[in-house]
């Protein structure tokens, strides 16, 4: 009796499993490349109506992070100037693979899109590229680029970059970097600054960008690598300061930049769209001017005023280019830095 | 006094109270929904806030992030699902009295203890908020370690019966949580599918060793013609019953609250510490698991407490202690304002309605649970034949929420089979589970700390907080010994 009470479990087990197999949601890898998209509009000809029906966005990133907020703001520009509904779906996890594989499995319309940021490409170029290899994607293109530089609390017995490497250099090894995720861009970013300025550090890497944080302000580190967005709060409060950053201009007037200081440090923190590789190249194009135009509203320019971001618009070939020599760069750093 | 004044005169404004309603009520029922944790309860509500104005935003959230963890005990005491993880530890001796007919009673402590946990946090909050935050950051990864190893020490309490097979358990939790980018190092551990890049998710392991083990268990009974309960033993919680419990609500409150402070510590694990104290100082320890009213006030006191605690270093300097504070912050992002150490100076309308939100929501939340716990105590009198595909479809519904793909309905399916098999070879569930909690935060802490001293293990006594929590670790250990021996010699002279 018992015996058949077990086998009568494990059969509806096995029903259970069945019953789930062939399910949409498991993301194919394999490129649907080639297949033409059919829009509305006359796909043959260089005009294109789009879009004429709701767009997705997804995005890899939890809810109210800097790439969530810009996929958000970016859909309320979108549907301000067009009408139709912009949905931002988040996709988390796997590294970004959970939202390369939700974007592969929709069709190749252009009414899906993804968020790309510098954060994939690190990703991608660990090994996610196995399962999602690049020419799967068409960047279409980049919208932000966020600055990163070193940061120390106002508690530090340092005061600039040059007292933190005469101590780095006077006791090598010694110097605490923190910086969110290991062999991610603000690892390379760290490691950069090190054969830039000549000194050597330990890097200690945080899992979120408030565990670095807190490590920071509680003196556990001596330094992190972060972005100027985030620091701005405890700037403000007197209790953190930057004293070197990636960018143009200044984002703190005591913090220098990277090329005041001769730094050459390749890495910033980019944000933009990607579709899957398949989609009409006029429909692509209609899809970049679109953010284009996106980007030009008043809504879009107040928030990246509010967050302190420049507009640093790429279109499609110029943001593919930009991503395969990032992705070229990134290869390179690795094996020149890590070993 | 005037500011708090002022986040009241916020609350009772508008439309705000409604919405405070209206957010105890859905946050209720997400709690309730095992799979929507509170992190994925306040995702999924951020749209819903664009329309509102910061404070009304911040009311709805705040209201349902404290909902969810009061809603969490109900399914883990009537189901063995806990609805939120951190009810993990109320399912160990909630079930079992809900099996005994006492739901009402379990349900009752549960809404009696999640209030106090969560009130007295809330004033300890609004009274000390500054120096609270300026003390959690004085955790670093050695003292992250420390408190992780404590944490793990309560695998000896759990599997008291057979510490062998408890050790087992928690050897292959911790191994499990090795699965996935190596957070130090950057490279890839037992990586078989993308999906395993962030490691075993967390969630649906926890639905699948609990709720869908529990669903087999039920179709064995229901097979074996076992009776369905025709009536529930009528009484609701006593005064007696209650001030039993005080011992663990009131450590229950400090654990809660002490550990929730700490950024990446929280409710998860402060609701097992405070069962695992409950247990060790009860009268009668041997009846913890198979059916304590203490064993379950101590965690829903103390994960309660814990939630209100992470609001502490979140809005007194900007650092979320735990994911749905993190989406808590994005939130207020999303409305232009930026959480940090000066929010109090620049939004004092944001924090202040927090406390105000939160003084009147616990009580309220309380009562509506003790009112409602009738009905929602029918629920063991479905018949299991009925009950358990029912919970099987709420436990995938739940599993796929959690990242939208298919791949958390495996792995709670997975986990459901290997959980069923060690049970029905007396393996322990509980010491499996709270490795999965803590080991992650062992590692990485302890490898942080190794990058910190150059290696050196010295690091870990060298640190006033470390030592402190490792002399309290000892003390835990060694105290039953020094009771018995007490009670041995009293025996002896008597």
């Amino acid at each position: 009796m018992r015996k058949a009470k077990l086998m009568a479990i494990i059969l509806v087990v096995i029903l259970i499993l069945a019953a789930c197999g062939g399910s949409p949601a498991a993301p194919a890898p394999a490129a649907p490349a080639g297949t033409p998209a059919a829009p509305a509009g006359d796909a043959g000809t260089a005009e294109v109506t789009f879009p004429t029906g709701p767009i997705t966005i997804f995005n890899s990133s939890p809810a109210g992070a800097p790439a969530d907020v810009m996929a958000r703001e970016l859909a309320r520009s979108i549907e301000e100037l067009t009408g139709v509904t912009v949905t931002v779906d988040n996709a988390t996890g796997g590294g970004g693979g959970v939202m390369f594989g939700s974007v592969m499995a929709r069709p190749t319309d252009g009414y899906t899109w993804g968020s790309f940021t510098a954060a994939q490409i690190v990703a991608l170029q660990a090994g996610l590229s196995d399962d999602f290899p690049l020419d799967n994607f068409t960047w279409v293109s980049r919208i932000q680029n966020d600055h990163i530089g070193l940061a120390i609390s106002t508690d530090s017995p340092f005061s600039d970059i040059h007292d933190l490497v005469a101590w780095a250099q006077a006791n090598p090894g010694q110097l605490l970097i923190g910086g969110q995720g290991s062999g991610s861009g603000i690892h390379l970013s760290s490691l950069a600054l090190g054969r830039e300025a000549g000194f050597e550090f330990t890097y200690v890497p945080f899992d979120g960008g408030a565990e670095g944080l807190s490590a920071l302000l509680g003196g556990h580190v001596d330094a992190l690598m972060v972005g100027p967005t985030i620091i701005r709060p405890y700037y403000e409060a007197g209790q953190a300061i930057m004293i070197t950053s990636t960018g143009e201009s200044r984002p703190f007037a005591e913090t220098p930049t990277n090329s005041e200081l001769g730094f050459d440090i390749p890495f910033t923190q980019y944000r933009g769209i990607f579709v899957q590789t398949g989609v009409d190249p006029a429909i692509v194009q209609a899809i970049a001017d679109l953010i284009y135009e996106a980007t030009l509203t008043e809504s879009f320019q107040t928030y990246l005023e509010l967050v302190e971001l420049e507009r640093e618009f790429l279109g499609p070939e110029d943001f593919r280019d930009f991503v395969l020599a990032d992705f070229a760069d990134l290869e390179a750093t690795i094996a020149e830095l890590l070993n | 006094m005037a500011n708090l004044m002022y986040g009241f005169s916020l609350l009772f404004s508008g439309n705000n109270f409604l919405v405070l309603l209206i957010g105890v009520v859905v946050g209720y029922f997400l709690g309730i929904v095992p799979g929507i944790s509170a992190a994925v309860s306040l995702a999924l509500l951020i749209p819903f806030t664009f329309g509102m104005d910061p404070v009304s935003a911040m009311i709805l959230l705040t209201t349902i992030y404290t909902a969810i963890n009061f809603g969490g005990g109900i399914p883990a005491i009537l189901l063995n699902t806990p609805g939120t993880p951190s009810a993990a530890a109320t399912v160990l001796d909630g079930y079992p009295l809900a099996q005994q007919g006492k739901a009402k009673k379990a349900l009752g402590i549960t809404m009696f203890a999640s209030g106090i946990g969560g009130f007295f946090s809330v004033i300890m909050m609004i009274a000390f908020s500054m120096p609270l935050a300026l003390f959690a950051l004085r955790f670093g990864p050695p003292e992250y370690f420390i408190l992780a190893i404590m944490g793990l020490s309560v695998v000896a309490g759990l599997s008291a019966d057979n510490l062998t097979k408890g050790l087992i358990l928690a050897s292959l939790g911790l191994f499990l949580t090795t699965v996935g980018m190596d957070p130090i190092g950057g490279g890839f551990r037992y990586v078989m599918s993308f999906h395993l890049l962030e490691g075993i998710p967390f969630v649906p392991a926890l639905i699948g060793l609990f709720a869908i083990s529990e669903i087999f268990s039920m179709m064995e009974e229901a097979s074996a013609n076992q009776k369905p309960m025709e009536k529930i033993d009528g009484e609701g919680i006593t005064v007696a019953e209650v001030k039993s419990c005080r011992r663990a609500i009131g450590l229950g409150s400090i654990i809660g609250f002490i550990v929730g402070l700490i950024p990446a510590a929280g409710p998860n694990i402060a609701a097992w510490m405070s069962y695992n104290e409950a247990k060790r100082g009860s009268s009668n320890p041997e009846n913890f698991g198979k059916g304590e009213l203490a064993g379950v006030a101590a965690p829903e006191t103390s994960n309660n407490a814990a939630a209100a605690g992470g609001l502490v270093p979140t809005l007194a300097l900007g650092i979320p202690g735990s994911p749905p504070l993190a989406v808590l912050i994005g939130a207020l992002t999303l409305h232009g304002i930026t959480a940090g150490p000066l929010l109090f100076e620049r939004n004092p309308e944001v924090p202040y309605s927090i406390f105000a939100t939160m003084i009147i929501a616990t009580p309220l939340m309380m009562i509506l649970g003790l009112v409602c716990i009738k009905y929602f105590a029918l629920v063991t009198l479905i018949p299991k034949t009925v009950l358990a595909p029912i919970v099987l479809g709420v436990c995938t519904v739940g599993s796929f929420a959690v990242s939208g793909t298919m791949f958390g309905v495996w792995a709670a399916y997975i986990f459901g089979v290997v959980g069923y098999i060690f049970k029905r070879f007396g393996f322990p569930i509980p010491p499996i589970v709270l490795a999965l909690v803590l080991g992650r935060m062992a590692e990485t802490n302890f490898r942080r700390s190794m990058l910190m001293s150059g290696g050196d293990l010295s690091i870990f006594v060298t640190r006033p907080i470390t030592v402190v929590i490792m002399l309290l670790t000892i003390l835990m250990f060694v105290y039953p010994l020094i009771k018995s021996q007490i009670k041995k010699r009293k025996a002896a002279a008597g």
